[in-house]
């Protein structure tokens, strides 16, 4: 609720609803006559001001999936996301969450595709993530999900090069970036493998095995 | 006596209307109020699909009224033409 005050998306969505809760409730226990007034004031509540909540609440829910507060909502994302919030913690995830670009959605930032229709695949993929969850992992238990998820593809460096475009001399000035730049842009060399930058996650299986190439 | 019926129909149409859209209502501020993946989905799945139905029975509702009433005008038209002519219809010889 303390976010409410500060996010105008929310605060339009619910005096809506409120409102339009109002004139609902006013309907049913009133029992008015059915005149034009009393018509367009339906309209109001049961046509616009629900619209505008919906309109307004679609917006925040999009933005809503970006955030890591909703990627740890699921038990087997905790300790990714506590990772991240670990002011202390040195892995490549923690250190993009304290980037003030990413900050809260850090999880989104990195894991997002790119091009013209990444956001929509991102999307896609998230349901077939709502999907596993509530089929596969729901009760697994964390030490169980700690070593059994894993990304279901490689992680592309064209993620990475969303920020860093391999364009800078400072990028290219480091000596493993210089020698291993066609391998970097093709993708055949991951940023985030073991020896690298990665793992980019304390727990994650990808970054295990990895560490074991 | 089919108007009376159709009258009942359309506010029995409306309260319901009125109920779907506070069910909608609540499921999307549950997700805004609380943005974590259950509410999030189940708003913008179950509380539009919720909504967009509660919207469709007040439209539903409007139509009928609205024909309701063209029925009635039309009966009354006739009506009154019905008398126009027995007034202007001239005696039998």
């Amino acid at each position: 609720m303390g976010g409410l005050t500060s996010n105008p998306l929310a605060m339009i969505a619910i005096g809506a609803a409120l409102l339009s809760a109002v004139i609902l409730v006013w309907f049913l226990l009133a029992r008015p006559q059915l005149t034009r007034v009393t018509r367009v004031v339906l309209l109001m509540g049961i046509g616009v001001l629900p619209l505008m909540t919906a309109g307004t609440g679609n917006l925040n829910g999009y933005n809503a999936t970006k955030s890591r507060r909703f990627c740890g909502g699921c038990h087997v994302m905790g300790p990714y996301a506590e990772d991240s919030d670990n002011l202390k913690s040195t892995t490549l995830a923690a250190r993009h969450a304290r980037n003030p670009h990413l900050g809260e959605d850090n999880c989104y930032y990195c894991h997002a595709d790119y091009g013209m229709f990444g956001t929509v695949t991102t999307k896609i993929g998230g349901m077939r993530h709502v999907y596993e969850y509530l089929f596969n992992y729901r009760n697994m238990s964390l030490e169980e999900a700690r070593t059994s998820i894993h990304l279901r593809g490689r992680y592309s460096n064209n993620t990475c090069m969303q920020c860093h475009s391999t364009q800078l001399p400072s990028w290219q000035a480091i000596g493993d970036h210089k020698a291993a730049l066609e391998e970097i842009r093709n993708d055949t060399t991951s940023c985030a493998s073991a020896g690298c930058h990665g793992p980019a996650h304390p727990f994650s299986k990808s970054g295990k095995q990895e560490a074991q190439r | 006596m089919k108007l009376p019926r159709v009258r009942v129909r359309m506010m029995v149409l409306l309260r319901l209307s009125a109920v779907l859209t506070l069910v909608g209502l609540a499921l999307m501020c549950w997700a805004v109020l609380q943005p974590t993946p259950l509410p999030t989905i189940v708003a913008m799945s179950l509380g539009q699909v919720v909504g967009t139905v509660a919207f469709g029975m007040f439209i539903l509702a409007i139509v009928i009224d609205l024909r309701r009433d063209a029925r009635a005008r039309r009966r009354l038209i006739d009506s009154g033409e019905k008398i126009h002519q027995d007034l202007h219809e001239e005696p039998p010889a």
